[in-house]
């Protein structure tokens, strides 16, 4: 069941894959009849919101491992402000480290996040046009006027296609994850449960991985939602919710919500009583506990409005109601308990994110967040104070500690010291390696469930350095097949066995020797070689690790059916990928080395063909180089206007590239016979 | 691709627990091969890899995913140099040879070594770097990272025993840290010796081996108590379309000398 739901942003690339196989077969469904809109008016709601509707490619902060990793991933959203304030969801962009935006006309430019809102999966960014430019933009319609039948329109760019417009109708003003589903019926983001705070405008309209944030659009041209979900139906978040979300991020950056610390759910079918909210739950310490509110109570009246939840669709807009609550006045809660009413006042805070962010302790092998209210509560605290280790690293420090650190663990202390927030535990970390170099051990107090550990946990970073040597091994510098016993008849050689020669390495050992491609190896040092299945194709080569490099084999060779012998010199073999130098840009966010023999194109004669170049060997997911496309195995041949030989003369280009702070680096690059450009823009942001 | 991971490290697990040996007509006895275990098991050590696996799409990374590996390994120098399996510590071969069968688009593995720990019989730890690989033989040398404060046990593979078919064999590993590095070992025999294109030595197949984990990268003894070679993974390249596969196998001791040499020699 858990499969079912599907925040339609799409990852990439093996997310692309699946999605694309999801959309070929797709296709072959047919939808079923209906009446057709008046194809000018759907022209010209189209024309309305299409030159506002713009593809978002996001590069995203993950936390896992005890690590922080980049990944890309697509997503929609719309522009809602003629200076370039577009509104997506929260899961395309609240994590964004970089994004851009391609506009329906192609352009494509740098955008920064405004604010982010998990709770209504709702984000707003804003374009980095030229000085004064203005956008074209879209204008929101009412959503609570949208009725079950109406046509709409969903635009966006599914699986990260260019901008696109589906069309269906509304099926469902009210969509709410049925009970139906249970235990998978929630929808949360960092720990904010959408579905408790949005009812989703159900339709038909198709969406897929990549429309997340997109517009769904009436005949009028107006967006009535803004596409999150896909469960069966295609889900948009009410207009009117997601306009004054992104009015509220657009002018505060941040969402202010009142937060009383209660649950309700819908009446009990047993209740006489048909009308109220029943209280399911009071947070200890909140301010309905403090107010007097009790599980159990059925709330009655809010500031004078009678409320009414008998069902789960009515939830998310009760929730909205008290969110909307002025926060720090007291608020009047009309309650029946034990068949009586009474009034209470209960002064609302402000509610704060569920789960603070998390950040990563690259000196711990942890990744870590500050404890929330809510969080303190549900693991039964009575304190906030602490660091909630939200993920470790497998062998870094915090993992090899004994005991070791786990997910879930909270830091109370470091050396003595308390650690009330991660800030804390940033100082004291600070402190602890200060004039220090490796790891420094920290005598740690941490809580895990109800009970207080010691460890030791020995902090900082100690990189592998990973010679990446191979044993050297004796080579000659041929290619081989082995003379199987139907190509040995084949060639009148009945009951011959040995190697044919397939390749013989041009400017090498076995060329200067004579031996040519045809001849028929059948004994090395006097030793005959019994090769005659193709499941023997390493005896020869095996052979020949085993003997020093430098020496020289005498080979006997059949050529044209006369035998001969010819002496070898057995050269050391070509270095593997592993063993050559290598270049980390951090800049450019890839890793380069030497090219080695075998990266080289040869022709069929075993000649070289001469390519120059570094060999990309790793290029970090969501790094400017693989925005910029570049792929592992390309070879760069050249960065502006210098050729690049070997990873030092990268390494020099690409600090010259950095003096000169160029707001991009084209790369020549080769890449299987075709050759290409690559435009890299970096950041420049490291000394 | 996660599932597609899960699937592909469930069947390195099955691998690793389904090709071993075979107890029953052995002619080392549990009392002989207790001690021998016990004279051995100092040189015989707990290696935890910590690696990045990274899958490449046509040329385009995907995440990193991080894998933890344990598995034996065998001092064969008092500095403290251990060898062990390659293909058992770097499982990106395994993932390559299982996705190689997926012919129409180009996957490609690569595990990046972060940390590789060593755990002594005495409880002692070490960090350690892989100082050399042998691809034909699947061996990897691990040595400190910083010179040990004092000589380690180690195991002599000066004179190695000779094995031959039906040859009842000792195998000797470690556990690792869930089970307490405990040490492990196995009887078993020889059922085939591999000569070409080298010599190796065949082990059966048995369910058995999930008795006795921590065998790969172990020592192997002759029913005379000397140092046979050590338990290593022998990969069957394919011929035609037949897939890649991984068998365990005993790599004789002399075959890890000339090795060793070029390590000392650095």
């Amino acid at each position: 069941m858990s499969s079912v739901v599907v925040f339609p942003s799409v990852r990439r690339p093996a997310a692309v894959v699946a999605a694309v196989l999801l959309l070929l077969t797709s296709v072959l469904a047919s939808s079923p009849g209906r009446t057709e809109p008046d194809p000018a008016r759907v022209q010209a709601a189209i024309a309305r919101v299409l030159p506002a509707l713009v593809r978002i490619r996001v590069v995203t902060s993950e936390f896992r491992d005890g690590r922080e990793v980049k990944t890309e991933s697509a997503g929609s959203g719309v522009i809602i402000r003629d200076d370039g304030y577009a509104i997506t969801n929260h899961h395309v962009a609240g994590d964004a480290k970089v994004l851009f935006v391609t506009l329906a006309d192609k352009t494509e430019m740098e955008a920064e996040l405004v604010g982010t809102d998990p709770l209504a999966d709702i984000a707003v960014i804003r374009l980095k046009g030229k000085p004064g430019q203005k956008f074209p933009v879209a204008v929101f319609g009412d959503s609570s006027k949208v009725r079950v039948g109406d046509d709409v329109l969903a635009m966006g760019s599914p699986v990260a296609l260019s901008q696109s417009v589906t069309s269906g109708i509304v099926s469902n003003t009210q969509m709410i994850l049925p009970d139906f589903w249970w235990p998978f019926n929630r929808l949360t983001l960092e720990g904010e449960d959408v579905g408790s705070m949005v009812r989703w405008i159900g339709h038909d309209a198709l969406i897929r991985g990549g429309n997340s944030g997109g517009p769904l659009v009436n005949l009028d041209g107006e967006i009535i939602g803004i596409n999150e979900v896909e469960v069966g139906l295609s889900g948009a978040i009410p207009s009117n919710l997601a306009r004054s979300v992104a009015a509220e991020l657009i002018e505060r950056g941040a969402v202010r919500r009142s937060w009383l610390g209660l649950d309700v759910q819908p009446m009990l079918k047993s209740s006489p009583v048909k009308d109220g909210a029943l209280v399911a739950s009071v947070i200890e310490g909140s301010p309905a506990e403090q107010a007097g509110i009790r599980s159990g109570d059925i709330i009655l009246k809010v500031n004078g409005e009678p409320v009414s939840v008998r069902f789960g669709e009515e939830v998310p807009l009760f929730n909205q109601m008290l969110a909307a609550l002025p926060v720090g006045q007291p608020a009047r809660f009309v309650l029946l308990r034990d068949g009586k009413e009474q009034t209470v006042e209960a002064v609302p805070v402000e509610r704060e994110r569920a789960q603070p962010r998390q950040r990563e302790m690259r000196d711990w092998g942890m990744t870590v967040r500050d404890i929330s209210l809510l969080m303190a509560r549900e693991l039964q605290r009575d304190s906030r104070d602490g660091v909630y280790v939200a993920t470790v690293a497998s062998g870094g420090p915090a993992d090899d500690a004994k005991p070791p650190l786990r997910a879930g663990d909270i830091i109370v202390a470091v050396g003595g010291e308390p650690v009330r927030s991660v800030a804390d535990l940033i100082r004291s970390t600070e402190s602890l390696l200060k004039g220090k170099e490796g790891r420094v051990p920290a005598l740690v107090e941490f809580e895990r469930k109800t009970e207080r550990y010691l460890t030791v946990v020995r902090v900082g970073q100690d990189p592998l350095r990973d010679p990446g040597l191979e044993a050297a091994k004796a080579w000659l510098p041929v290619g081989t097949q082995v003379l199987t016993a139907d190509v040995a008849q084949a060639l009148g050689l009945t009951g011959v066995k040995g190697f044919r020669v397939t390749e013989v390495f041009k400017g090498k050992s076995a060329e200067k020797a004579g031996l040519k491609v045809g001849d028929i190896i059948t004994s090395l040092d006097g030793e005959p070689i019994e090769a005659s299945q193709p499941q023997d194709f390493e005896m020869l080569a095996a052979l020949v690790r085993q003997k020093p490099i430098g020496s020289t084999a005498e080979l006997t060779v059949l050529r044209e059916g006369k035998p001969m012998n010819l002496v070898v010199e057995l050269e050391a073999s070509p270095k593997l990928p592993r063993e050559m130098k290598r270049y980390r840009s951090e800049d450019f966010e890839f890793t380069a080395r030497n090219i080695t023999f075998g990266d080289r194109p040869r022709t069929p004669s075993g000649g070289e063909k001469p390519v120059e170049g570094v060999v990309v060997e790793s290029v970090t997911e969501g790094g400017w180089a693989a925005v910029a496309r570049l792929a592992v195995g390309d070879i760069i041949t050249r960065v502006g206007d210098a050729a690049v030989t070997d990873v030092e003369q990268l390494r020099q280009a690409l600090e010259k590239a950095r003096e000169s702070r160029a707001s991009s680096v084209v790369f020549l690059v080769r890449r299987g016979i075709r050759q290409l450009f690559v435009e890299i823009q970096p950041a420049w942001t490291s000394p | 691709m996660n599932n597609a991971r899960s699937f592909a490290i469930a069947a390195f697990a099955l691998v690793l627990i389904a090709m071993s040996a075979r107890t029953g007509w052995a002619s080392i006895t549990p009392q002989a091969g207790r001690e021998l275990l016990a004279k051995s098991a100092p040189a015989i050590a707990s290696v935890r890899v910590t690696s990045e696996m990274v899958m490449t799409i046509e040329g385009r990374e995907d995440t990193p995913e991080e894998e933890d590996i344990e598995l034996a390994g065998c001092v064969v120098h008092p500095s403290g140099l251990i060898v062990t399996s390659l293909t058992g510590m770097d499982s990106a071969t395994f993932y390559q040879d299982l996705w190689s069968r997926f012919e129409t688009v180009d996957f490609k593995f690569r595990s990046d070594i972060r940390d590789v720990k060593v755990r002594l019989d005495d409880g002692s730890e070490f960090h350690g770097e892989v100082a050399l690989r042998d691809r034909d033989l699947d061996i990897a040398l691990i040595r400190p990272r910083a010179p040990l404060e004092k000589p380690v046990t180690a195991l002599d593979l000066s004179d190695p025993a000779g094995l031959e078919i039906l040859d009842p064999v000792l195998l000797v590993g470690r556990a690792g840290r869930q089970l307490h590095w405990t040490p492990t070992a196995h009887v078993s025999a020889v059922t085939g010796v591999l000569t070409r294109p080298r010599r190796m030595y065949l082990l059966p197949g048995s369910e058995d081996w999930s008795l006795a984990p921590g065998l790969l990268g172990g020592a192997a003894f002759s029913a005379e108590g000397k140092l046979a070679g050590v338990v290593v993974i022998r990969r069957l390249q394919p011929i035609g379309k037949e897939p890649a596969e991984s068998i365990f196998v005993i790599l004789p001791a002399r075959e890890i000398q000339p090795v060793l040499s070029q390590v000392l020699k650095d």
